[in-house]
């Protein structure tokens, strides 16, 4: 895959900024009484540590973006080490021999300045903190908050730019990039950022390169707990989303709607100020909302026009079967109680299956109602054509306080104009004759 | 934080009891000898120490099934590696020595000790024998660092690194052969699984954990006479995010499992399948696996498969049709697709693909590329179609026998005979 041009601009600048921030550091460096020169053989030592260390990187979600303990050896040189030593060592992180022959030039080259140029930069936040060498184990207290420091630094520097690069290779916003995949490793920087602390304290305490061996146990498992973690994650997410989407399949109808009201409510729920705790759940309750809808007939389903009294009924029973299955697991029981049971309430209590009124519905299940009339308006059903965003919200409107609640719809607004929304796209023709021929079983 | 009931607090006063008579035992054993022989330097340290075994017992990381790892075995641990100056020559010190066994016990208990009264006092579970085999594994270690130390040479070389690699390295071996024993008498004690298998399950669960501790308690001895109290934090952090990862994993393990067997319902609540069809095959295919000594990684594939095998059957119309339009070969071929959909689980989805594969068709060769999940996937959901719903000529003799017909053709005798067994253990047959 060739890089877009605005990508390949991008990389060239940050190798520049690498390669000039890093000779004037050196330049400084050379200059300064204290730190009297760059020590090249602390730097290529520290560069060998990253290296190896760097063999067993952590994948995260998304693909490319790899996230690696080295982190742990650069801090502990940028302690011990002047701002250029640090700097170069953490260059030596932009290759593993898995990757080495499969990636573009271009794509080593990103890396390695990216690499040298978030190194010094957070070598630099420490040393304007600290102000001075750590030559012995009693000036380690005093690095403590300088440490916390730099690792802010590297972590912002770093994430940005990474960010940056995806941003612009793959075309997707900025934030999305930032917030999925980066922003939650930041406790991980912060035990790394400790164990950077105690490998600079065993390093000048007389243990030398052994202290590096033994740390990397603990750091290797570490990783590989973390590892795993992501990947089970991602896993899950996939396995759920694959399997409602199979369920989905009987009504095509309603194809990605269980999918596209996750994305909404979850949204939604962020802009309603929610914990992101809350948010994780009311993704995954809100792809099941529908779970239910499998024991009702494909023949009520995608039957065009009124539906009888009897299948109406029948067609209420949904959110307790839905409900019935999801409150099985454990972590969304309480979100299935309200969300999958009652997001066919409404704000009058005229909506099924309780009847609840007004403040009685959870607003979990409020924020649902309210996204799944959202996209069902949005998109094409049996028995109309779908309307525009625009339309659909003043049709919303008009049903707060009967059907939907006024803050859910507010925070729906806000997370639409905030994130940007694109309908489902019209379903195609063949789509069409499908659920005629199915409403003809 | 996984609770107890309440209800079940009536047997958990003897262990409160038994946990403050220790800790009080550790606290009088801990005068005395501040009285007598012990260091009186040691003593803030020993208590340092105890706080943070405490601390560690209370972080817990949840393993597979039952067993749990604390992380009070580093600072317990370390404690037993600890070294420290026993005389000085003006600034410098002349000899080096370790702490004894008895003050190891002592830090240990206190701070276990604490952390039971601890969870006593918030019902969390107290897993006692846990505590007991932690602390023999500590001894253990212990002792045998000495012995590596003592016969190399004398303590005042101890710093050196390639003479702390061995120790290390007998510490090592010697707490992972301590623990996964302990821990496999523990599990065999009431389950009937084979030994081999058990031990080998336990030594990946723990091997990773233990090492890492292991080291890290050596790291922290090593650290302690240079950072003095910053050691125990700086050392614990880390090892609270691994721990933190680990329960990470376990929760979205459960999480996963919940989930699936939750959506594996639904074809059955749409009326494709009969009910907790998919969940007795699993429980059986489970069964049958761990009969069979597969590893406990592959037996968690072959759960979700068994889950998973007839969710091909939503692609039907209409669940009364049932499979007069597409052959169980076809429903067993889109669920195996709608499973590699998720594209994390290659072998899950052979299973499923698989399950309708007979073990040797007439006339041909035994079928030797089947993965041993579908041959068991496929002779539990056999059991179950012949067992389930219960009436006559339904009984599991009737349907072994007619499984037993199907032995070498259409099911794999060695997966019958695990059934057989199963079935025998659970009072079935």
């Amino acid at each position: 895959m060739s890089l877009p041009i605005r990508a390949r601009i991008y990389i060239f600048a940050v190798a520049g900024a690498a390669a000039t921030l890093l000779t004037i550091v050196a330049l400084a460096q050379h200059n300064d009484t204290q730190l009297g020169g760059v020590d090249f053989r602390f730097a290529l030592t520290f560069g060998l540590f990253v290296l190896i260390v760097d063999q067993f990187p952590v994948t995260l979600p998304l693909g490319e973006g790899v996230y690696s303990v080295s982190f742990v050896i650069v801090i502990a040189a940028i302690i011990l080490g002047g701002p250029a030593e640090a700097g170069i060592a953490a260059a030596f992180g932009f290759v593993t021999v898995r990757t080495a022959r499969r990636v573009q030039p271009i794509r080593h080259l990103f890396n390695l300045s990216e690499l040298a140029l978030t190194g010094t930069c957070s070598a630099l936040v420490f040393w304007s903190l600290m102000g001075a060498r750590v030559d012995a184990t009693e000036d380690i207290p005093r690095a403590f908050l300088p440490v916390l420091a730099a690792t802010a630094a590297h972590f912002l520097v770093n994430t940005t730019l990474v960010a940056t690069v995806f941003a612009l290779v793959r075309g997707d916003r900025f934030r999305d990039v930032w917030r999925t995949q980066y922003a939650k490793l930041a406790g991980g920087y912060v035990a790394f950022a400790l164990l950077g602390i105690v490998l600079a304290t065993l390093y000048i305490s007389g243990m030398g390169a052994a202290s590096v061996i033994f740390l990397l146990v603990p750091l290797l498992v570490a990783r590989g707990a973390f590892q795993s973690a992501i990947e089970l994650e991602t896993a899950y997410e996939a396995t759920v989303r694959s399997l409602i989407k199979a369920i989905e399949a009987k009504d095509p109808y309603t194809r990605g709607h269980a999918e596209r009201v996750s994305k909404l409510s979850e949204m939604t729920a962020r802009a309603y100020g929610l914990s992101p705790q809350q948010c994780r759940v009311i993704r995954y309750v809100a792809l099941m909302h529908d779970v239910g809808k499998l024991g009702v007939s494909t023949k009520i389903l995608a039957k065009p026009g009124k539906l009888t009294d009897e299948e109406y009924e029948h067609m209420k029973q949904h959110p307790i079967r839905g409900y019935e299955i999801v409150s099985e697991i454990d972590y969304l029981k309480q979100a299935a109680d309200t969300a999958v049971r009652h997001h066919h309430e409404r704000m009058d209590g005229r909506g099924y299956p309780d009847g609840l009124v007004g403040n009685d519905i959870p607003v979990i299940a409020r924020i649902v109602m309210v996204c799944d009339a959202f996209d069902s308006m949005t998109s094409t059903r049996v028995y109309r054509k779908a309307k525009g965003i625009e339309d659909a919200l003043v049709e919303l409107h008009r049903c707060v306080g009967t059907q939907f609640d006024p803050v859910s719809l507010a925070a729906l607004q806000k997370a639409l104009a905030r994130e940007g929304w694109e309908a489902e796209p019209e379903p195609r023709e063949e789509e069409g004759t499908f659920g005629g021929a199915a409403a003809a079983l | 934080m996984a609770r107890r009931p309440l209800s079940n607090q009536g047997h958990l006063w003897p262990a409160a009891i038994g946990a403050s008579a220790s800790a009080g035992a550790a606290a009088a054993l801990l005068a005395w000898g501040f009285h007598s022989r012990w260091q009186i330097g040691l003593t803030g340290t020993l208590v340092t120490f105890a706080a943070f075994v405490a601390l560690g017992d209370l972080l817990e990381i949840p393993l597979d099934r039952r067993s749990v790892f604390s992380l009070g075995l580093a600072p317990g641990l370390a404690f037993g590696l600890l070294r420290h100056c026993s005389t000085t020559t003006g600034e410098n010190c002349t000899s080096w020595m370790f702490p004894s066994l008895g003050e190891v016990v002592v830090v240990f208990v206190l701070g276990s000790s604490g952390a039971i009264l601890w969870k006593f006092v918030t019902r969390r579970e107290m897993r006692l024998q846990v505590v007991a085999s932690r602390l023999l594994v500590v001894l253990a270690s212990a002792a045998a660092y000495r012995a590596v130390i003592w016969t190399a040479g004398d303590v005042t070389s101890f710093g050196s690194s390639g003479l702390s690699a061995m120790g290390l390295g007998a510490v090592i071996l010697v707490a992972l052969s301590f623990d996964v024993a302990l821990q496999s008498l523990l599990v065999l004690s009431d389950e009937l699984i084979p030994i081999r298998q058990v031990a080998r399950d336990e030594l990946r669960a723990t091997a990773p954990l233990l090492v890492s501790t292991v080291s890290v308690s050596a790291l922290l001895a090593l650290a302690y006479p240079e950072l003095k109290a910053w050691t125990l934090p700086l050392f614990l952090a880390p090892l609270a995010a691994t721990q933190y990862s680990f329960k990470q994993v376990a929760s979205i393990r459960t999480n996963y499992l919940q989930t699936v067997r939750a959506l594996a319902k639904v074809p059955e609540m749409a009326g494709y399948t009969q009910r907790d069809h998919s969940a007795r095959v699993a429980r059986l295919a489970v069964d049958i696996a761990r009969e069979l000594g597969v590893p406990a990684s592959d037996v968690r594939e072959i759960e979700y498969a068994a889950l998973l095998h007839d969710i091909g059957r939503i692609s039907l119309p209409d669940p009364e049709e049932d499979e007069k339009g597409a052959s169980a070969l076809q429903l067993a071929l889109v669920g195996a697709e709608i499973i590699e959909e998720t594209g994390h689980f290659p072998a899950v989805a052979r299973m499923v693909r698989e399950q309708h594969e007979p073990y040797r068709r007439r006339g041909e060769d035994v079928n030797r590329n089947l993965v041993t999940g579908a041959k068991i996937i496929r002779v539990a959901s056999a059991y179950d179609d012949l067992t389930e719903p219960p009436g006559p000529g339904r009984t599991p003799w009737d349907s072994l026998e007619k499984l037993h017909l199907g032995m070498a053709y259409d099911f794999d005798p060695a997966v019958i005979q695990a059934l057989t067994r199963v079935l025998e253990k659970a009072g079935n047959i």
